[in-house]
């Protein structure tokens, strides 16, 4: 069947349904879609509806079949079929036979053994011989004309190969042994819009556990009702769902094996979904079949396969014009067959078109919100930072729980990327804030966004933009728990990410301070067995050239307050000559100075703290430095002139070190416009 | 009695080596080997000040060596007051405005020949009230303020005590804060080194146990043995100005150790706040400057000094604990 594609009309976002979009749209953005627009940002410019669903405004295709004691029926016309929308009759002006082309797209969970039972000690070489098998079984069932992508779910959604014409494919690549996201993997594949006279048919072979989707069952089911897909699933181990299959003592014939599956079991059923019903759900929504199997019992992909493609060529695809139907909501489809009663009839359960949002009579917070959301989306970005500002602090919370609850016409629906800069505008203000309840509601913002700018593949650039940005921040706002809490997951998406390798060491020795000067010892330092944990984060920072200098820099100023002096002077040796940032030249001229004043090392402590001051003129903290030591030498007069120089300087700029222990707050300016151009 | 035995309510000793004791030089020469040195020496007598010592009741040792006491005076050189005020995000409000009433407190009880400074600070230090500016201009100096940011607490502190220090006056930090420092570059053997190098005397203030504020580190808190026990006050009492030379390991007690001051701690925001800075400026002022003149080659290097008074009575003495020779 085939959703409608309203003329004109975006996918309204609505209360229920924005979430799922969200989803979708940033989904989209990942490459999956269309990836052209994707890489020349075409995807973001267009205010047109992205063409997720086949639909027409007049036109609505089911796909359905007919089984007759477990085979196939050909040959009805269009006179043989009833199809109730929203229990109104109507009229079926065709019946097709399925002799268009088919696109399949076969979706992988090789995030554990993909024969057998399910263990995480999956061999990635099997992996790749079952996978590639199950391809080269589909492949030859394929007709010429039709096509086939592979999608492999793991930690990340892996597009193996994109749709292509069905060969016996090698797959050289598989990333397993991960964290489950099949449910992204299933909306990514049923997101593919279907072209002209073809069909699109997705096959999914898993096991009922997703650890990591950004998608819950609820989008999965959302987007299923609007899909044109038919989805088959294939799912092994079903015992993993609810245990109930599992003997504690094992069996009498392999009493180890269950063991073992009992001990993942354990591990594993805190994560596992539960929603357990979702993808029998899916299926049954798209007209496709659900196939369980059992730990012990291994489906045999070609024979799976087979009979799936038989059934689905063997179809018909019936359509109608609705009538006498309201058009928005949820058309709940009916086929039957009368003269064949007890024909087993499968066909998808219905389609949603969205509604129109509800006029408003006053102006409120969504009003507000969708007004700055229409700037930002015309690329109005200055103004909306600016008014954020203005805006009274009861306000800005209602903007962010407006905007979190979906419960607006946002203009940024269709700009994904866009939106996601716009919820950290809104992170930033609400960060900023004097009270909890808007940094709550902030922080809620920033758990809930860190899952939608999520990639179906490892994180891309914006991805891992956006988290370096939130991070920033996070660490401005001192918000160093929660960016703490947050940063092994983001190096899981981003590992290579340099920023946010750091900011894994700098939250940590921030938060050490914090506390310190939480219980009223100012100037607390670490001690030795803290600093040394914090350090070997700095450490591993260090080895990323991109961020080696300033982990360096870091590691010595936290040594050196640790009491660690020799270390800290190791880690100033390793500091390079200046770069191209001046607060980090100005940082590490400072921490020198410190260090060798306190190693009683005054002349050369006095060198670094009048280069600290040549990197950054007229900077406070240079000038302290210099004229303690000065004091000391007896340099009074400059000593004097530095103290004067302190008290009369206008204010017209800023040190560097008073946001030493905001970490990368001071590069969230270049962050966001790295992630503009991104989303323009 | 050795004044490390006694309390005072208030004592200052300022040190200061100088150029030949009539000197008219305004500038101290801290280089200059054939310097006189300056101190400042409060005494009471069960609280109260005492105003008739003459030079021969003193007895003054420098690194163990008694020296001549060359002159004394006695509440006659004008006295240099800085008032350093903490607007970091901890002080605001109802806070700010006590804070603007003590400092016109202390503005009321200034003497002929006598200035005030006011600086704030939060991660900033600037001067918002110069010696020279009038009364009128501290409401618009207050008015300008708001409470935001972090804290450079010891930088400030490094600034007020660097900043000239003529030697015919006489000269008193006064800084309140809630003692929590986020910002600053200078650490507490820098700024107890300072406190040897310079002049003023430092009393802190603030809603805020001084004494267990800024651990020292422990090379440095091993010098000071004489435990400080009790807790802050009621919110209904006075807090005591309390002798920092008494300290623990907390940084601010042994910097108002070094410079002859005082950690008064209040009980609560803006707890008897109001009569605290003038009662200190009184009591710094109730105090003799001696002069001496190193009777010995003296050392470059710390000296550490120790003033007795020999007339019989029972004395409390505060005096700084040294000072450097360059």
């Amino acid at each position: 069947m085939s959703a409608y594609r309203k003329p004109g009309m975006a996918l309204q976002v609505t209360a229920a349904g924005r979430r799922v979009l969200s989803t979708v749209t940033l989904v989209l953005c990942a490459g999956f879609f269309d990836p052209i627009a994707t890489r020349d940002g075409a995807g973001q410019t267009p205010p047109q509806a992205p063409p997720i669903f086949r639909t027409t405004a007049e036109s609505v295709a089911v796909d359905v079949s007919v089984r007759v004691n477990g085979s196939a029926l050909t040959g009805l016309s269009a006179a043989d079929f009833v199809v109730t929308d929203n229990r109104v009759q109507q009229r079926v002006e065709s019946v097709e036979a399925r002799a268009m082309p088919l696109d399949v797209t076969l979706v992988a969970d090789v995030s554990g053994r993909t024969r057998g039972s399910w263990t995480t000690s999956a061999s990635a070489a099997d992996n790749i011989r079952n996978v590639t098998e199950n391809v080269g079984a589909i492949a030859a069932i394929l007709r010429p004309g039709d096509r086939l992508r592979l999608l492999a779910s793991d930690t990340s959604v892996q597009q193996i190969f994109p749709m292509q014409a069905p060969a016996p494919a090698v797959v050289a690549r598989l990333e397993t042994q991960g964290l489950s996201s099949t449910y992204d993997a299933l909306v990514v594949a049923m997101l593919r819009p279907i072209e002209a006279n073809r069909r699109h048919l997705v096959i999914a072979w898993t096991k009922p556990i997703d650890t990591v989707s950004t998608s819950d069952a609820s989008t999965l089911r959302e987007v299923a009702r609007r899909s044109d897909a038919v989805v088959h699933v294939v799912e092994r181990d079903v015992d993993l769902r609810a245990g109930t299959a599992i003997s504690p003592g094992g069996t009498p014939n392999n009493p180890l094996r269950m063991n073992l599956r009992e001990a993942h079991v354990r591990t594993w059923r805190p994560l596992l979904r539960n929603d357990a019903a979702v993808l029998p759900e899916v299926a049954a929504l798209t007209g496709g079949t659900f196939r369980a199997f059992g730990g012990l019992s291994d489906p045999n992909a070609a024979e799976e396969f087979r009979e799936i493609f038989e059934e689905f060529r063997l179809g018909y695809v019936v359509r109608y014009a609705p009538r006498d139907v309201k058009r928005e909501g949820w058309h709940e489809i009916a086929v039957t067959v009368p003269k064949l009663p007890d024909a087993e009839i499968r066909a998808r359960r219905g389609y949603a078109i969205e509604s129109a949002p509800p006029a408003r009579t006053a102006p409120g917070p969504s009003d507000d919100l969708s007004r700055l959301a229409t700037a930002y989306a015309r690329g109005e970005i200055q103004s909306v930072p600016a008014e954020l500002r203005r805006t009274s602090l009861p306000d800005l919370r209602r903007l962010i729980e407006t905007f979190r609850a979906g419960d607006s016409d946002s203009a940024l629906a269709a700009f994904p990327k866009r939106d996601a800069l716009f919820a950290l505008e809104l992170i930033k203000a609400g960060l900023a804030a004097s009270d909890r309840g808007t940094r709550d509601a902030a922080l809620d913002l920033v758990g809930e966004y860190v899952n939608l700018v999520r990639s179906p593949l490892p994180g891309d650039i914006f991805e891992c933009g956006w988290y370096g940005a939130v991070v920033a921040a996070l660490e401005g706002a001192l918000q160093g728990s929660v960016a703490n809490d947050l940063l092994p997951r983001l190096l899981a998406r981003c590992p290579a990410d340099g920023r946010l390798r750091l900011a894994r060491a700098f939250v940590s020795d921030q938060l050490a301070q914090m506390r310190a000067t939480a219980v009223g010892t100012s100037r607390a330092d670490p001690t030795p067995a803290i600093a040394d944990g914090i350090l070997s984060r700095y450490d591993e920072a260090a080895k990323l050239p991109d961020v080696a200098r300033e982990a360096n820099v870091r590691a010595a100023w936290l040594a050196h307050r640790a009491g660690m002096v020799d270390r800290a002077m190791t880690y100033l040796g390793h500091i390079r000559p200046p770069g191209n940032d001046r607060a980090l030249d100005y940082f590490g001229e400072l921490v020198r100075g410190q260090v060798l004043r306190a190693r009683g090392r005054p002349d050369e402590a006095i060198a670094a703290f009048r280069s600290a001051l040549a990197a950054w003129p007229g900077a406070q903290s240079a000038r302290v430095g210099l004229m303690l030591l000065l004091v000391r030498h007896g340099e009074r007069r400059e000593a004097e002139a530095l103290a004067e120089a302190v008290q009369a300087d206008p204010g017209t700029q800023i040190d560097p070190w008073w946001m030493y222990w905001q970490g990368d707050y001071r590069l969230l300016q270049v962050l966001e416009a790295n992630l503009r151009e991104l989303a323009r | 009695m050795t004044r490390r035995r006694r309390r005072l309510c208030i004592g200052c000793l300022l040190v200061t080596i100088l150029g030949p004791v009539a000197a008219q030089d305004e500038r101290p020469t801290f280089r200059s080997t054939a310097a006189a040195v300056r101190v400042d020496v409060s005494v009471l007598d069960n609280d109260r000040p005492v105003s008739y010592l003459t030079a021969g009741d003193f007895e003054l040792v420098d690194d163990g060596v008694r020296q001549k006491i060359a002159d004394l005076s006695y509440g006659k050189l004008p006295i240099d007051v800085t008032v350093a005020l903490d607007v970091s995000r901890s002080v605001t409000g109802d806070l700010l405005a006590n804070l603007r009433r003590s400092v016109d407190d202390v503005r009321g009880r200034l003497r002929n020949g006598d200035r005030l400074k006011l600086m704030a600070f939060n991660q900033r230090v600037r001067r918002i009230l110069d010696y020279s500016s009038r009364s009128a201009d501290t409401k618009a100096a207050f008015d300008g303020l708001s409470g935001s940011g972090g804290t450079a607490l010891l930088d400030a502190l490094a600034v007020a005590m660097t900043s000239a220090a003529p030697v015919d006056r006489r000269q008193l930090v006064i800084l309140f804060s809630d003692g929590v420092d986020t910002n600053s570059v200078a650490d507490p053997a820098a700024l107890i080194d300072l406190a040897r190098h310079t002049t003023p005397t430092v009393v802190f203030v603030g809603p805020f146990d001084w004494s267990r504020g800024s651990q020292l580190p422990r090379s440095l808190a091993s010098e000071i043995t004489a435990p400080l026990g009790g807790n802050p006050p009621p919110r209904n009492q006075a807090p005591p100005l309390r002798s920092g030379r008494l300290g623990t390991s907390s940084l601010y007690e042994r910097l108002a150790d070094e410079t002859g001051g005082l950690v008064v701690s209040l009980p609560g925001v803006g707890a008897n706040l109001q009569g605290t800075f003038g009662r200190i400026l009184d009591d710094f002022r109730s105090s003799y400057v001696l002069y001496f003149t190193p009777q010995s080659a003296a050392k470059p290097g710390f000296h550490t000094i120790d003033v007795r008074v020999t007339r019989s009575g029972s004395y409390e003495i505060r005096a700084r604990r040294g000072y450097v020779r360059e």
